[in-house]
């Protein structure tokens, strides 16, 4: 067998930021692999495990604060550490090209997207303006772009086509190697499919090296022939992908593995009293929003249409469906805090919401033990000690060690930050709690932390949840019921097992097909 | 589109507000122009009664007002009783040289901002941007009081520029060439002042949404791209950093046309400024308002032109129609 | 330097300031209004430590001043006789704090010797004397016209911001009719008004009053753009989901973050009122004679050889650079400050 080309070979790549003079621990910690034509390799780890150190490195993109302290890159047998910014330039989009993260943050606002594909071919073909374009469309319509979408601008495109654009401009000069950071995070699971596959066709298709980066094992596993996994900045475990799943050696990895999220495999089962009672039952829910824009002049916006759902102590259900479905708003009104235009809620004991953005549902200034505490304060409870106390023994309810208790909610990460929120729901003791996107934007284990709280707090107080996902695979692991909602309504409802393994409605059909499997 | 009418359409409005208030102003001054007016011996018993007619000058507020706007309609703004003239024909020469000192100055004052800026922001923390830095915070602290004087001071010593003025006496027997010649020796001085007024904030500004630009992921991506430094820099960090640079004319320009009060006033340049200051001294109350509502409406104008520069340069505000 | 550092140096530079024109009775040779008409536009008085026969005296004396026969404006120097510098001499009486009457003053020369450290000005007024009370009066005109705006533009901001709909939309019209205008325009036109001819107390607080009741649209306008934010931020949904009161969500949610936009505002806003009313006075529309503010002292440089022959004049203005140059350090390190907190 020929041996493929070598495109990219990586020895001892030691990357550490310095902050304030101090010397931190290396980000990046004698990283060593190498990379062939025509192959595909998965970088998994958790967040902070030095993912996108790497990758940045690879392309001389490192920001200031960053010091390369050793190692080698060789890309096409050049050394990339010692080029200087001047013959870096030539190479990046021409043959090392980038794919990154948030699609949307890649493009620039006020350029149209067709025109920013022809600035990477002009940069590096030279070409006139005409033939620039004739090769943007090109490469617009390889990615599943259509011409006219040349003269768009990047917010008048959907999530998923403007990643199409980012991998449009980074394939438009026939690169060698693709480095993608996280192509498909932030997207909802049928993007999620489509992009990973175009990703597939266009290695087929140009013989590429692609070096695929995700904390998504599932997804890796799927698309990736070898797999490197990084912990702490270290590579803790190297080889075929099927090697990797079967035997892994690191702990970390087996950490990793078990907290995909697979449909039909639930973790942790607890007995089940007969006929709980009911926690809310909600009936005919409607709620229409006027919003500015479109040709009339003002648009109505139907985010529930007719919406009934029940739910009793010690169960979860899942509210799951695209976004615009109307969850956001079913959320608030189930707690309280929005008033539905016609319908019922009928609630025993009080409820409490857990928003998406923690960062901005925690205020910034009080420390984390005011937050959690404030509830008390506002309703009086008790002394300023047993106050003090009850939010500590919360802390520890919901898994944060005591050193957090005077950080403030920016020095934590995105899942410390959720579950000082709920920490501070629970300080009321709700009946029912609502988690509206919370999970989304969390790392895998972080998810399943928070999972495995929300069960063991259901299993010692009878607390009912009602979760609200686009995400099937978080759904599948930890709800009993689920329900579609569909442009203001339930397409669908049942148990968690039954839906996913036949789903009856077009959107739960959608849903299900794209979620990413492992292996066997 | 149908914003920007929405916006010409506010604008009208508000100019109409201030007239009000203005004239809201005058009804609350202690003391009577009026019966001043009526003892100046210098104006003739027949143009009183004739002043009265045209302006209701003692009926109450609202008569007074109309009466106004209808004058407004003619042309007159009033009656200047310093000037014993209708307020227009002395009104619109002074705005047009307020509106030639502030749009050249606003002009140069930008495009060195844009100069001086991109470059600080290309080599942040390197000595070209420390020392525009300096020189920024330096002039910021300097008031345009002062820095008007002092270039007043420069004319004088060296006597290379006129001092104060528009034009020289003799102007009309110049030439054309010679005429632009005499305005533009005229106009540098107090131009300098307007624009070293102007700079440091523009520079900051600019340099501030050029970083901003230059930090932000698309930058990085184009890079990533291997788009040229150079291009980098004003095709695309520039076009990006336009749009808030321009929601930010409209604040700049009422210091702007403040600080061309000053330097009007002390280089005798004959604009709205040094009107608007005689006449307060005279109590010319109709001069007064027009030359209040003349600096509003440039204001207003001047914020119109931003909002459609800003419309063409940011494509996001098409599509959604600010609110 | 660091921001904290350049924050703790601005801060006591300005303290420095303020307690230095606060002190100006004190400090001050001479009352402010105190005329020499015998001597207008003399140049600063040297101030000597070696006498005619070259000995170093420690104690520094200075000669007095007289007329050049023959030329128009010009001084020599009496050397007839040394006047030695007094300190902690007692001379005009002024009120510390406006109320205590006392007559100490730091420096001063015996009669018929004048002390003018900083020159004369046309009607042979000590320029030392004159711009420290002056400075008083317009640092803290400035002072006080922020306050005022501040205060009201804190109150009106968070009640627009916080209840929104048409108290809201009430306070953003009346703002943007304030903001209509240029502001100096604005100024003027208000000021314009009213009575021209003040006594100079009664023209200080009319200055004061229309600096600060004029511009009340900018802060208002910050404030209630946190209020906004603020309402809306989940954490004040979360709270008011546990049954908190407006007042509770105003004062430990809302309040807090308004404060620190108002420091850095104040920090922003006092040194254009203290040029608001440079600028007034300086156009005659301001604190009138004889009270000295560093404006209506400026304003003799409107005569050509007054500028260009009497340096010592300019002081007033000069001054005004290292005040503005403090004050925009303060407001930068506040926001640097409140950038980290945000």
């Amino acid at each position: 067998m020929v041996e493929a080309e070598r495109v990219l070979e990586v020895r001892d790549l030691t990357v550490a930021y310095a902050i304030g003079g101090e010397p931190a621990p290396a980000a990046v910690d004698g990283v060593s692999f190498d990379l062939a034509a025509g192959q595909v390799l998965g970088v998994a780890g958790a967040s902070g495990s030095g993912k996108t150190t790497l990758v940045l490195a690879l392309a001389g993109l490192l920001p200031g604060a960053a010091r390369v302290l050793g190692g080698r890159v060789r890309f096409r047998g050049r050394e990339l550490l010692e080029l200087p910014e001047s013959a870096l330039q030539p190479l990046r989009g021409a043959e090392l090209a980038m794919v990154f993260q948030e699609p949307g943050l890649a493009l620039n606002p006020v350029l149209p997207v067709g025109e920013q594909v022809a600035e990477v071919v002009r940069a590096h073909r030279g070409w006139d303006e005409a033939r620039c374009r004739e090769q943007a469309v090109a490469s617009m319509s390889r990615v599943g772009l259509h011409e006219r979408l040349y003269a768009a601008f990047p917010h008048e495109l959907s999530h998923g086509q403007r990643q199409r654009v980012t991998i449009a401009q980074a394939v438009c000069c026939e690169p060698v190697l693709l480095v993608a950071d996280e192509p498909t995070s932030g997207l909802d699971s049928t993007t999620r499919a489509e992009i990973l596959a175009l990703l597939a066709e266009l290695r087929d298709r140009l013989g590429l090296a692609l070096l695929l980066v995700s904390h998504d094992l599932g997804t890796l596993a799927a698309h990736a022939d070898r797999l490197l996994v990084l912990y702490d900045g270290r590579v803790v475990e190297a080889g075929r992908v099927r090697e990797v799943f079967e035997q892994p050696r690191h702990s970390h990895t087996r950490e990793l593995l078990s907290a995909i999220p697979r449909p039909g495999a639930r973790r942790g089962h607890g007995v089940r009293q007969p006929r709980p009672p009911e926690v809310v039952r909600a009936s005919g829910l409607f709620k229409r929003y006027l919003r500015r824009g479109g040709p009339g002049g003002t648009v109505e916006v139907r985010a529930l249409d007719g919406v009934d759902l029940a739910l009793a102590a010690a169960a979860t259900l899942a509210i799951v469906g695209e976004s615009g479905s109307g969850k956001s708003t079913l959320a608030r009104c189930l707690a309280g805090l929005e008033a539905p235009d016609r319908g019922e809620i009928v609630l025993e004991g009080g409820s409490q919401l857990i928003f998406q953005d923690s960062a901005t549902a925690l205020n910034p200034r009080l420390r984390a033990v005011e937050i959690v505490e404030e509830p008390l304060v506002i309703l009086r409870r008790g002394s300023g000690r047993e106050r003090r106390r009850r939010a500590l023994e919360l802390f520890e309810r919901v898994g944060l060690s005591g050193d957090f208790a005077a950080r403030r909610p920016l020095e934590l990460s995105g899942g410390q930050r959720q579950r000082l929120a709920i920490a501070r729901a629970l300080a009321v003791e709700p009946r029912l709690l609502i988690l509206d996107e919370a999970l989304t934007g969390l790392d895998v284990s972080s998810q399943a932390q928070i999972l495995d709280l929300l069960r063991e707090l259901q299993a010692a107080h009878a607390l009912a949840c009602l979760l609200i996902s686009h995400d099937l695979g978080v759904v599948a692991a930890v709800a009993d019921e689920v329900a579609v909602l569909h442009q203001g309504r339930i397409v669908e409802r049942g148990p968690v097992a039954g839906v996913l393994a036949a789903p009856q409605h077009d959107e739960t059909r959608a849903l299900v097909a794209a979620i990413p499997a492992p292996p066997a | 589109m149908r914003y920007l009418w929405r916006r010409a359409a506010h604008a009208v409005l508000l100019l109409f507000a201030v007239s009000v208030f203005s004239f809201a102003l005058v009804e609350l001054a202690p003391g009577d122009y009026f019966d001043e007016m009526r003892l100046n011996p210098q104006i003739s018993r027949d143009t009183v009664a004739d002043l009265r007619a045209r302006y209701g000058l003692d009926r109450p507020l609202p008569a007074r007002y109309a009466l106004w706007l209808r004058s407004v309609a003619r042309g007159e703004l009033g009656y200047s009783f310093a000037y014993a003239s209708p307020v227009g024909p002395l009104l619109w020469p002074r705005a047009l040289h307020t509106l030639a000192l502030t749009g050249s100055a606003t002009l140069l004052a930008w495009l060195l901002a844009i100069a001086i800026g991109v470059q600080s922001a290309a080599r942040q923390g390197e000595w070209p941007d420390r020392l525009w830095g300096a020189l920024t915070s330096g002039f910021l602290a300097t008031p345009d009081l002062l820095v008007a004087l002092g270039l007043l001071l420069v004319a004088l010593r060296t006597g290379a520029f006129p001092t104060g003025g528009m034009v020289s006496p003799g102007f009309g027997e110049l030439s054309a060439f010679g005429k632009l010649r005499d305005l533009a020796a005229h106009a540098v001085l107090p131009v300098a002042a307007l624009v070293v007024g102007m700079l440091p904030v523009l520079v900051r500004q600019v340099r501030a949404s050029m970083l901003a630009a230059l930090a932000s992921p698309f930058a990085r991506a184009a890079r990533a791209h291997g788009i040229p430094r150079r291009r980098l820099l004003y095709r695309h960090a520039l076009r990006a950093a336009a749009p808030p640079l321009l929601s930010l004319v409209g604040f700049s320009l009422g210091s702007l046309l403040s600080g061309a009060l000053v330097v009007e006033a002390v280089m005798s340049w004959p604009g709205l400024g040094p009107l608007l200051i005689e006449a307060i001294l005279a109590r010319d109350v109709y001069v007064v308002v027009g030359a209040v509502m003349a600096s509003t409406l440039f204001l207003l104008a001047g914020n119109l032109v931003a909002d459609l520069l800003l419309y063409a340069a940011d494509p996001r505000i098409r599509r959604e129609g600010l609110s | 330097m660091t921001n904290e550092r350049r924050f703790a140096a601005a801060a006591w530079a300005l303290v420095a300031i303020h307690v230095a024109v606060l002190g100006a009775g004190f400090l001050a040779p001479y009352a402010p209004t105190s005329q020499e008409r015998r001597l207008p536009f003399a140049p600063p008085t040297r101030l000597r430590f070696v006498d005619d026969q070259g000995r170093l005296q420690l104690r520094p004396f200075v000669y007095a001043l007289v007329a050049q026969e023959g030329s128009f404006g010009a001084y020599r120097e009496d050397r007839s006789r040394a006047f030695p510098v007094r300190f902690f001499t007692p001379g005009a009486s002024y009120r510390i704090a406006g109320l205590v009457p006392a007559r100490i003053h730091l420096l001063g020369v015996d009669e018929p010797a004048r002390l003018f450290l900083l020159g004369s000005d046309g009607l042979g007024r000590d320029q030392l004397s004159r711009f420290l009370h002056g400075g008083g009066v317009s640092l803290f005109a400035g002072l006080l016209a922020a306050s005022l705006s501040l205060g009201i533009g804190m109150a009106l901001g968070t009640v627009a911001g916080f209840y929104g709909r048409w108290v809201d939309a009430a306070v953003m019209r009346a703002a943007e009719l304030f903001l209509a205008l240029p502001w100096l325009y604005l100024l003027c036109a208000v000021r314009a008004f009213l009575p021209l001819d003040l006594s100079p107390g009664l023209a200080f607080a009319v200055v004061v009053a229309v600096i600060g009741l004029v511009d009340w649209a900018r802060p208002a306008r910050l404030v209630r753009g946190v209020a906004l934010v603020a309402r809306e931020r989940d954490f004040v949904l979360a709270a008011r989901g546990f049954g908190a009161s407006d007042l509770y969500l105003i004062r430990r949610h809302v309040a807090p973050q308004a404060f620190g936009v108002l420091v850095t505002q104040a920090a922003v806003l006092v040194p254009q009122y203290v040029l608001a009313e440079v600028t007034l006075s300086f156009l005659g529309l301001g604190v009138s004679e004889p009270l000295p503010s560093w404006g209506n002292m400026l304003a003799a440089l409107r005569q050509y050889p007054v500028m260009a022959s009497y340096w010592w004049m300019w002081l007033p203005g000069l001054a005004l650079v290292p005040v503005f140059f403090a004050y925009h350090a303060l407001a930068d390190a506040l926001r640097s400050r409140s950038r980290v907190l945000a």
